[in-house]
């Protein structure tokens, strides 16, 4: 009966059920590997990946982000695709997702595949299914983009090892950031058996750089590194309990990224949390922002949250939070501070740091001078001194600064719908200009002065 | 000239990056203090008391001796965001290169001299590179390319900064064995990449000139913008829209040239 369905079913139909299963999936970045042309084949890779486009919910389009089936032998409280959903099944052959990432990619709409799949039959079947896949993306197509695939747990270390051959990410889901989580939602699926394929690839990718230490030549495992993905806000885990899975990933199972995904209640099921609010967008906000503090600015995670504040601040974002928490340690002097110091002032970034250390040999800082080379000041002013001077006259206190930091917040959680405003990062900050114009300005209008 | 000494010059130069290499190129050849001389992408609209304005002639040779000089001198960092700074769309790129240039090679600074951005002219340069590198990087996601019914690729784009060049070096890495074609329609440029050849630049005049048809898109074209529509619709998450980050990560003067945002 099955089959007869799939046959009819028409390219379109395929790839709108299978990138609709797929879109729960966040990882879909493409960096981390940087590799030329050959000269021959299709396709190259940028470290700092590429993304093509953004959805209507402003996540960005970098891969061909398919499940290589939505047919699943497991039962998932959280999946769309769990055995007990009755919707439309699909499967991809080897070939038609050979085609499609081929012609895609020439056209510069994707910058590669990034293969998942529901489980059929058993694990090593779907194990085998995308590793012929990629297989034979790479060695028919000769295609020489970027290729993420997710290792099915469960599977035999092998095929994981030859997949990880061809693959420039590997990622195992972790699913539910505890056990706990797991065995109530995921009946079928083990901590154990997420935790095994994860370590293998782990140690592969030690093995193989060691390999390439020796021989120049040899082949490259998993070079973008590893992934993993948990969902927030489905079982009742706290941020500090979250945050601490996270450290414990990055520094036990070197993993480049742990993406965070709020959870979307796809599915009606008593065992899952009723999200009156829509999904916990602004929680994952906060732990995406705690995740940059844990890799790029010295944080440990025990510095951000503890025992008795499981949860991060909804007004402040983590590094505000810490920073009224630890008065103690400002006024930072940005001409002297080291620079770990300067990075860990609420409203500077690495950019900013690495900028403010650079510029202060040639010259000693003021405000001024900081705002030139684009440091937005707007947060950071409460916590730095240029030459032993504030820049105005703020008072190192912890009320008065949350009063400052929040009054702004309070001002865009009016303007924007849904409480935040995503921004990208940019030098110069616009955002102050919303003044509300002043009894004399409407008056200068009324005049026509104005 | 009697007088030079305390008179202002303007060097006029071609807005080109051969341009105003020569235009550095002459300042230098003045030998004059380089606080009275500055460059000027353009005819001037307000003309200035006690200057004099020299209109400079692009030559190859000169602004390749400049690039020489600029290549030993100067980190490779620096170097090539100077050049990234030469390729922005703002007038204000000759003056801000040329002085950087003066002060690097004055030898006054030690390391990278972009990292001194307390001084106006360098931190004109970031800037100018900054934004010609984010359009550049902006090109290489959203450029779409179709394919016409001869099989040669074909893409039309609109960047502010004149980043034709990097463009096509990025595409001819990445697709050695095809024959594509990018037409930059603000700054008339044409690219063009024959497969598994060098690629070159062509100005859009001489396009015209030489042949003017228009190509008929390939049979499968048409399917596979169709498939490609399909899946940015269904790729995303009803419960989390927010076209306002959308429209942050991808501003709608991009989408005109973008399959996904053309409506059949």
């Amino acid at each position: 009966m099955e089959y007869l369905v799939s046959n009819e079913m028409t390219m379109m139909d395929k790839l709108q059920i299978l990138s609709d299963a797929a879109k729960y999936d966040v990882a879909c970045t493409s960096s981390g590997v940087d590799r030329k042309g050959n000269g021959r084949d299709m396709g190259n890779c940028l470290a700092g990946g590429i993304c093509h486009s953004f959805s209507a919910d402003g996540r960005c389009i970098s891969l061909l982000k398919i499940l290589f089936t939505n047919e699943c032998i497991y039962d998932c409280k959280y999946c769309l695709n769990r055995r007990s959903n009755d919707i439309p099944r699909a499967t991809f052959t080897p070939e038609e997702v050979c085609e499609l990432t081929m012609q895609f990619y020439r056209r510069n709409y994707i910058e590669g595949l990034f293969l998942s799949s529901g489980i059929i039959q058993n694990p090593n079947y779907t194990m085998e299914l995308i590793y012929r896949t990629i297989y034979l993306l790479r060695n028919r197509y000769r295609f020489n983009g970027y290729v993420h695939v997710k290792a099915i747990p469960g599977a035999d270390p092998r095929l994981i090892q030859l997949t990880g051959y061809l693959a420039d990410r590997m990622s195992v889901n972790l699913e539910l950031p505890t056990a706990e989580g797991l065995k109530n939602l995921a009946p079928n699926k083990h901590r154990k058996t997420i935790l095994k394929p994860m370590r293998q690839i782990q140690n592969g990718i030690t093995e193989n750089k060691n390999e390439i230490m020796l021989y120049r030549n040899a082949p490259r495992f998993v070079a973008g590194g590893q992934s993993t993905q948990m969902i927030i806000g489905a079982t009742p885990e706290n941020d500090f309990q979250i945050i601490n899975v996270a450290e414990n990933l990055y520094d036990k199972f070197s993993l480049k990224r742990v993406f965070y995904s709020a959870f979307v209640r796809v599915n009606e099921d008593k065992d899952l949390p009723a999200l009156p609010g829509g999904p916990p967008l602004l929680r994952e906000h906060r732990l995406y922002q705690a995740d940059w503090l844990l890799r790029f600015y010295g944080f440990k995670a025990k510095e951000l949250l503890s025992e008795d504040r499981p949860f991060f601040n909804v007004m402040l974002d983590p590094k505000e939070d810490w920073a009224v928490r630890h008065l103690e340690q400002f006024p930072v002097e940005i001409n002297r501070a080291p620079y770990e110091m300067i990075l860990r002032v609420p409203g500077i970034g690495v950019k900013s740091a690495m900028r403010i250390v650079n510029a202060r040999r040639s010259a000693s800082l003021d405000f001024n001078a900081l705002k030139k080379i684009g440091v937005v000041l707007k947060r950071a002013l409460y916590f730095i001194t240029c030459n032993g001077r504030m820049m105005y006259h703020t008072k190192l206190e912890e009320d008065y600064i949350v009063r400052n930091l929040t009054a702004d917040a309070k001002v865009k959680r009016q303007l924007g719908e849904d409480g935040m405003t995503y921004r990208q990062l940019s030098l110069f900050d616009d955002t102050t200009l919303a003044a509300q114009p002043t009894i004399v300005d409407s008056g200068k209008v009324l005049m026509g002065q104005m | 000239m009697e007088g030079t000494g305390t008179e202002n010059i303007i060097l006029i130069c071609e807005d080109s990056m051969e341009g105003i290499l020569t235009g550095i190129y002459e300042a230098y050849a003045l030998r004059m203090p380089h606080d009275k001389i500055s460059l000027q992408i353009g005819e001037e609209a307000n003309f200035r008391l006690f200057t004099t304005y020299r209109k400079v002639v692009p030559e190859a040779v000169k602004a390749e001796k400049v690039m020489r000089t600029l290549k030993q001198r100067f980190w490779e960092k620096d170097y090539h965001d100077l050049f990234m700074a030469l390729a922005a769309g703002d007038n204000r790129k000759a003056e801000a290169v040329y002085k950087t240039v003066v002060w690097g090679l004055s030898g006054k600074c030690k390391g990278s001299i972009l990292a001194h951005m307390t001084d106006d002219a360098v931190r004109t340069v970031v800037e100018l590179a900054r934004r010609a590198g984010n359009e550049l990087q902006r090109m290489r996601e959203f450029l779409r390319f179709s394919e016409m019914e001869n099989g040669i690729l074909y893409a039309l784009i609109g960047p502010k900064d004149n980043v034709l060049p990097m463009v096509t070096a990025h595409f001819a890495d990445r697709l050695p064995m095809e024959n594509f074609l990018i037409f930059d329609e603000v700054h008339n440029l044409y690219a063009i990449h024959p497969a598994g050849k060098e690629w070159f630049l062509m100005s859009g005049n001489v396009v015209e000139d030489k042949e003017d048809r228009t190509m008929e898109m390939s049979a499968t074209e048409e399917y596979y913008q169709e498939l490609f529509r399909g899946f940015c619709h269904s790729i995303s998450i009803e419960s989390r829209k927010n076209l306002k980050l959308q429209m942050n990560m991808l501003p709608l003067r991009f989408r005109p040239y973008m399959v996904e945002f053309q409506k059949k």
